[in-house]
């Protein structure tokens, strides 16, 4: 994968396994310095960011003609994360978005199917975890779960008696999956689910508090034009069976909304075992139709793991390699993701062509846009 | 009786603008000791020390509040500048260590906040991680009493001090400090006592004209100290302002490698300027990658054992060994 990062008024091209820049001429590349230069993210909040995702779309539609088109919006989830939304806010950002979609679909000719990454809940308070002897990892965005690494003899009993902590899930009970390598390398000791609203602080959790906390959500909401699934895993197959009819097909995910929100939307199961769908894995498994037992992140893992030196993809996560089971790689098939989603559009959707926003850590670093070899 | 800890010296009868100290029974004490906002691994490349035990695992260490007013600040929910609270746990120093080796990390580092509003509690951290035959360093504004900065010096092996303009009154406008002076002062002290390298953030058309005499001041406090130019993504009460113009950055950043060979300019993705190159032959000796924000990784060491260029055999600056694990 060759990629043009943008940081404005400065652009750069570099071979994404290396990082280094790398040649790259013709008019492909010419091509994708313009788009990277005409698009420069103006952020996640506000109607400005998902004006960005569909401009995105069109530059996509025109640079590859993709039948796979894949966008994500980060806008309802970020809206309301740090700051409360104003009156209308939320409604507008979603309305935009499903508007956008539905003109974007009837333009290009695409079936949509639109996904809602579920509900969040507004904060009730943090999770207090004093006794416990092993190292309580949290993440910078998912706080409603916390991973307790180098766990003690009798944490799995004292985790199991904390307030507000609905699930504890043992490592052990992974190994019967047989999951990926990295997964269960990965996985915590002890992985610890909150209750609605509350949320952990830990090693590596977000120093800038939030107002709400994402929760498990047993249903995702659904909108579909090619067939309804019963399961967020059964999308993958409806796409491929879709596409394979000559339909060109157009997935959307939107972050932080529930099913109150997406019209005509219906609630379709996202639990596999103990665990429900979100963030990466939730993803993954859109694009590929695995499980989350086969992707090398499991949903909370190991911040402190240091990459084998030197760095195999050193801007795409903390991933060894691109997801190759994506329907982004499938051979024969013309892919595009479009996305405020940042590194997740490249690594894990993986099309054929991406456009990215290159945000870490909250700070707009500029834009990405990629394209695989 | 007056805090001397940061050269603001507040009087602690009185309310102390950072609001950390307090005085109780003669002594000046900390309103909230042990209590960080932050506790995350990081490389020293992220923090960024390009010339300080490349890609050391570190635990960074992070409190809140600050004894200065950035109108440009990163982390100014952190700082409890804004009315939000910030998210904080108390942890002993002893706990900390625990989470710290178990973790695989030999090192602490102070930062996302002023350590100066933290020190007793970041010297109770610096003592026990010494005993364990740790590094201990610190980021800092600079804006210490000379007192202090002699407990840093003795506590700490490495310090980055950010240089944010040696202009006063760009102090008093932008940093809400009233001397750029204090900054210079310690400057020229901490290079002597340890390994000392220096930031500067770039605030377009406020502080970019000032990279060459900036170099010239550095280079006359050591030749060889590494600087950062640091391309700020302004936030907080700037958050509107012009980006730093990349191509004029570079074109000063090569500038003022003719008078300080160890500057670097960075904080964007893909930055041509963040690799060390030996100032008397031109070998690429670290090669390095900005990927996130805030931060490199190093991906290629080519220096020898002794710190000397494998061509030409000039000593570079390099406090420690790479982990190249």
């Amino acid at each position: 994968m060759k990629a043009v990062i943008d940081v404005r008024e400065w652009q750069t091209i570099i071979d994404m396994k290396s990082g280094y820049p790398c040649p790259f001429d013709g008019p492909q590349a010419e091509q994708m310095r313009r788009i990277a230069a005409a698009l420069p993210y103006p952020g996640d909040r506000g109607l400005a960011g998902i004006e960005w995702v569909f401009r995105g779309a069109k530059a996509a539609l025109a640079f590859n003609d993709p039948q796979w088109l894949c966008l994500d919006f980060t806008q309802p989830y970020f809206s309301g994360l740090h700051r409360p939304e104003q009156p209308g806010e939320r409604a507008a950002a979603i309305a935009a978005i499903v508007d956008g979609i539905e003109r974007l679909a009837a333009e290009g000719g695409f079936a949509a199917v639109i996904v809602g990454s579920g509900r969040m809940a507004p904060r009730q308070g943090m999770i207090e975890t004093p006794d416990i002897g092993g190292i309580l990892q949290g993440t910078a965005w998912v706080n409603g779960m916390a991973g307790i690494y180098h766990a003690e003899p009798g944490d799995l009993e004292l985790a199991r008696r904390l307030p507000h902590v609905q699930r504890v899930v043992a490592k052990e009970e992974m190994l019967a999956q047989r999951p990926h390598p990295l997964f269960l390398e990965q996985f915590p000791d002890l992985l610890l689910i909150a209750e609605s609203g509350w949320c952990f602080k830990g090693f590596y959790s977000n120093n800038i508090p939030c107002l709400r906390v994402d929760c498990p959500c047993d249903q995702l909401p659904v909108y579909s034009q090619i067939g309804w699934p019963e399961h967020i895993e059964e999308i993958y197959g409806l796409m491929r069976q879709a596409l394979a009819k000559g339909q060109k097909v157009l997935l959307a995910v939107i972050e932080g909304i529930d099913g109150s929100e997406l019209p005509q939307s219906r609630p379709v199961g996202n639990r596999r075992d103990w665990y429900c769908y979100g963030s990466y894995s939730l993803y993954y498994t859109l694009v590929s139709g695995k499980t989350f037992y086969d992707f090398e992140l499991p949903p909370l893992f190991d911040m402190t793991r240091v990459k084998p030196y030197p760095e195999s993809y050193p801007f795409s996560m903390p991933l060894t390699e691109l997801c190759a089971d994506s329907l982004g790689r499938q051979e024969g098939l013309r892919t595009a993701a479009v996305g405020s989603r940042s590194m997740v559009t490249h690594s894990i959707i993986n099309a054929d062509f991406t456009i990215e926003c290159f945000i870490r850590s909250l700070a707009n670093m500029g834009v990405m846009v990629a394209l695989n070899d | 009786m007056i805090c001397n800890f940061c050269e603001l010296k507040c009087d602690l009868s009185q309310s102390s603008l950072c609001g950390m100290y307090q005085e109780r029974d003669g002594v000046v004490v900390e309103s909230r000791p042990d209590c960080w906002s932050t506790v995350r691994m990081t490389l020293p490349e992220s923090i960024p020390m390009f010339h300080c035990w490349p890609r050391r695992k570190l635990m960074e260490i992070g409190g809140f509040r600050c004894n200065a007013d950035c109108s440009y600040c990163i982390n100014a929910r952190v700082m409890g500048m804004t009315q939000t609270e910030v998210s904080v746990m108390q942890l002993s120093p002893q706990r900390l260590i625990e989470i710290a080796e178990k973790t695989g990390c030999s090192g602490l580092h102070f930062g996302i906040n002023e350590v100066t509003v933290n020190l007793l509690s970041a010297l109770e951290l610096a003592r026990l991680a010494h005993a364990k035959g740790w590094i201990v360093g610190a980021s800092s504004n600079g804006y210490m009493t000379e007192a202090a900065a002699e407990l840093m010096a003795q506590n700490f092996d490495y310090m980055n001090i950010s240089l944010k303009s040696l202009s006063s009154e760009y102090y008093r406008r932008v940093v809400g400090l009233p001397d750029a002076g204090i900054v210079k002062r310690n400057i020229r002290y901490l290079a002597q006592r340890l390994h000392l390298e220096v930031t500067t953030p770039i605030v377009q058309t406020e502080n970019d004209h000032e990279i060459i005499e900036a170099a010239r001041f550095l280079a006359g406090v050591d030749p060889d100290l590494p600087w950062h130019i640091f391309r700020l993504l302004p936030e907080y009460k700037m958050a509107d302002q012009a980006l730093p113009d990349v191509f004029e950055l570079c074109r000063q950043t090569e500038q003022a490698r003719a008078i300080l060979p160890f500057t670097y300019f960075s904080n964007f993705i893909g930055s041509p300027m963040d690799n060390t190159l030996c100032p008397d032959c031109g070998e690429l000796l670290i090669r390095r990658l900005c990927s996130k924000s805030c931060g490199d990784i190093m991906t290629e060491y080519r220096l020898q054992e002794d710190h000397t260029c494998p061509r030409c055999g000039r000593r570079i600056p390099m406090l420690g060994q790479p982990c190249l694990d």
